[in-house]
């Protein structure tokens, strides 16, 4: 058999019936044109969500949470079991722990500096906060361990807060108030702009936690903590040992529900995935859905085809075509056609995805994988599609073709 | 080279009896040959045609091209004998359309392995007359130039026997007397060439003829009386 003839033969029979060819090629155009987009579209913001990730939770860090999952407010008000000797017990029992810090926080208090009022955020950290929570000072410096140790009145501020408050004053060594406790500014937090919750993490004070807890809300219970370990490849068993030692610690029957939880980057990167998935699959089906419709449309076309073809199938046979022959004849010329096809709505779908992304601020990324699925997908319709067509070519009978 | 013995042929029909085309046929066609097969319509030409072709099967008896018996072969191995063994010419040409002379001719290599198809394709349309023609289309030749085109692409694979149907049917007095002389040219290079026609004049150029009716086959010339023609004792 003659492929090169072959394949020839299929493309000039794919040009010499335009019509023909471009309604068959236009459902597949549009389908792996929208599968690629779609598909540059989920991987963009699952890459940007794990960008966003990765900078606030480095890979080798367990965040442990009062409360069993629950974020924000609760019924019942906040739960209280969480302390700062969990931790302690913790950074005791658990090998690998390299760095360990807690945390406190108290929303929307009213800061005064001469006058000013602004409301911000006040969260308490223990000592090492740079290493523990990924933060810098661009200005000045962080707390110090003594500072935590003596409650020590000072704090450091972000950006924006700064701003807010002293202008374009130097805020290092400033005064500001909390209610009745008064903080000295030593230090500017690095702009970390806004988080995934939408709050503005320059808009914040930091001070020592064991000032804001007994100071300024007056609790002997931490928000929750961060247990780094010096190897990430520890986290999920260092996870499960945390678990376990503060079920014993806080004297939770079997099958009792967590007071608090661990949250592993893997943990993270399950449910941020779980969530871009739907990005992910939901719209390439509907982009699948333009396939099959594709598909109905060529192999309906193809059985015409056929059909306006006998005497050319009979020719063919008389000629020494085999049935085979026919059948991957017929079959090549719907492949053809859906992979020609497939290759422009891939160039399509990229330069679409390529524009969108440059003119607008959605992350879109084009991956060699959702070309690969678009054109697999597009060389499965050609197969789809020509399946019938090309056996009903091949089971015609030479002599009722030629008559 | 092709030998008929008791070949048996019947067609069911839903609401009449069974009709048999073809009764106890018995034809040995030996290399080299021109015979012409005549009859009225509805005489079993066509099918005797077909079943010569190897495009349908007898429902009894033997046929044998070149010492092979073809009764039980494989659909698969029958192409492949077409492909080789045998070139068609048919009534209607059966070109395809808005397909030029060559892609055309080259149409029977499509399915074989020969090299440098587009120059055999070539040679062949040459031999017929058309050198000049290769590229045109069918629907830009005449009928006796579209016949020629066929007839290129059953020769492009070199066949040793030609089966053609009512060659002639579809075209005028002066185009039918050129494809005789052609048919005549293939002869005296020692092609075979069976040939099922009406046309008297086409009849009267082969060598020896054979009518049938009803299904059944007589002899009525073993050769030609004219001058140069194959004499009884070489026929096999």
């Amino acid at each position: 058999m003659n492929l090169k003839l072959l394949f020839a033969g299929s493309a000039r029979m794919m040009l010499r019936h335009k019509t023909r060819t471009v309604f068959m090629a236009v459902g597949i155009i549009v389908g792996v044109s929208a599968l690629v987009f779609m598909r540059a579209m989920g991987v963009g913001a699952e890459q940007a969500m794990m960008e966003n990730i990765n900078r606030t939770f480095s890979t080798s860090s367990i965040n442990v949470l009062a409360g069993g999952g629950h974020m924000g407010p609760r019924a019942g008000g906040p739960v209280t079991t969480l302390k700062m000797e969990d931790f302690q017990a913790i950074e005791a029992a658990v090998p690998g722990v390299a760095l360990w810090g807690v945390m406190q926080w108290v929303p929307k208090q009213d800061i005064r500096y001469q006058g000013i009022t602004r409301q911000m955020s006040i969260y308490g950290y223990s000592d090492k906060p740079e290493a523990v929570w990924q933060r810098g000072i661009i200005q000045g410096e962080y707390f110090s361990a003594e500072d935590v140790d003596s409650a020590s009145r000072v704090a450091v501020i972000g950006t924006n807060a700064a701003a807010g408050l002293f202008g374009t004053e130097d805020p290092i060594g400033k005064q500001i108030q909390v209610g009745s406790v008064p903080l000295r500014i030593v230090g500017v937090l690095e702009p970390q702009g806004i988080d995934t919750h939408g709050s503005d993490k320059d808009d914040e004070i930091h001070v020592p936690i064991t000032t804001l807890m007994r100071r300024i809300m007056n609790v002997d219970h931490v928000f929750g903590g961060r247990v780094v370990l010096d190897n990430p490849a520890k986290v999920e068993a260092a996870a499960k040992q945390i678990s376990a030692l503060l079920r014993e610690r806080h004297a939770l029957a079997e099958g009792e529900p967590p007071d608090f939880v661990a949250i592993t980057p893997k943990l993270v990167q399950d449910i941020v995935g779980n969530a871009n998935r739907v990005l992910g699959r939901y719209l390439p089906a509907a982009a699948g859905v333009a396939l099959l419709v594709a598909a109905i449309v060529i192999a309906n076309i193809m059985l015409i085809a056929v059909k306006e073809r006998v005497p050319e199938i009979g020719i063919r046979k008389a000629v020494g075509a085999e049935n085979g022959q026919i059948n991957f004849q017929f079959l090549s010329e719907t492949v053809l056609v859906a992979l020609t096809s497939g290759l422009m709505g891939a160039a399509l779908g990229i330069i679409a995805a390529v524009s969108y992304g440059a003119l607008s601020t959605t992350p879109m990324v084009v991956t060699p994988g959702a070309v690969l699925l678009g054109l697999g997908a597009a060389a499965l319709v050609g197969i789809a599609a020509g399946v019938l067509p090309a056996r009903q070519a091949a089971m015609l009978d030479p002599v009722a073709a030629l008559r | 080279m092709i030998r008929l013995k008791g070949i048996n042929k019947v067609y069911k029909r839903p609401d009449e009896g069974p009709l048999q085309v073809l009764k106890n046929v018995d034809l040995t066609v030996g290399k080299g040959e021109y015979v012409a097969i005549v009859g009225p319509s509805g005489s079993g030409k066509s099918t005797l045609m077909n079943i010569l072709g190897l495009l349908d099967r007898a429902d009894s008896g033997d046929y044998e091209i070149d010492g092979q018996s073809v009764a039980g072969l494989p659909a698969g191995t029958l192409a492949k004998l077409r492909n080789t063994k045998i070139g068609f010419v048919f009534q209607q040409f059966h070109l395809l359309p808005r397909t030029n002379a060559i892609e055309n001719v080259e149409i029977p290599l499509i399915y074989s392995n020969a090299d440098n198809p587009e120059q055999r394709a070539i040679d062949a349309l040459k031999r017929v007359g058309l050198g000049e023609r290769l590229k045109h289309y069918p629907e830009e030749l005449s009928g006796g130039q579209q016949q020629r085109v066929a007839i290129a692409r059953a020769l492009v694979t070199n066949p040793e026997l030609i089966l053609a149907d009512e060659p002639t049917g579809n075209l005028d007095k002066v185009s039918g007397e050129d494809l005789m002389g052609l048919f005549d040219q293939l002869n005296t290079d020692g092609r075979t060439i069976i040939v099922i026609t009406h046309d008297e004049k086409l009849a009267e150029r082969a060598k020896r003829v054979v009518r049938i009716d009803n299904g059944q086959l007589t002899e009525v010339r073993q050769s030609s009386n004219r001058s140069g023609a194959t004499q009884m004792g070489e026929v096999a």
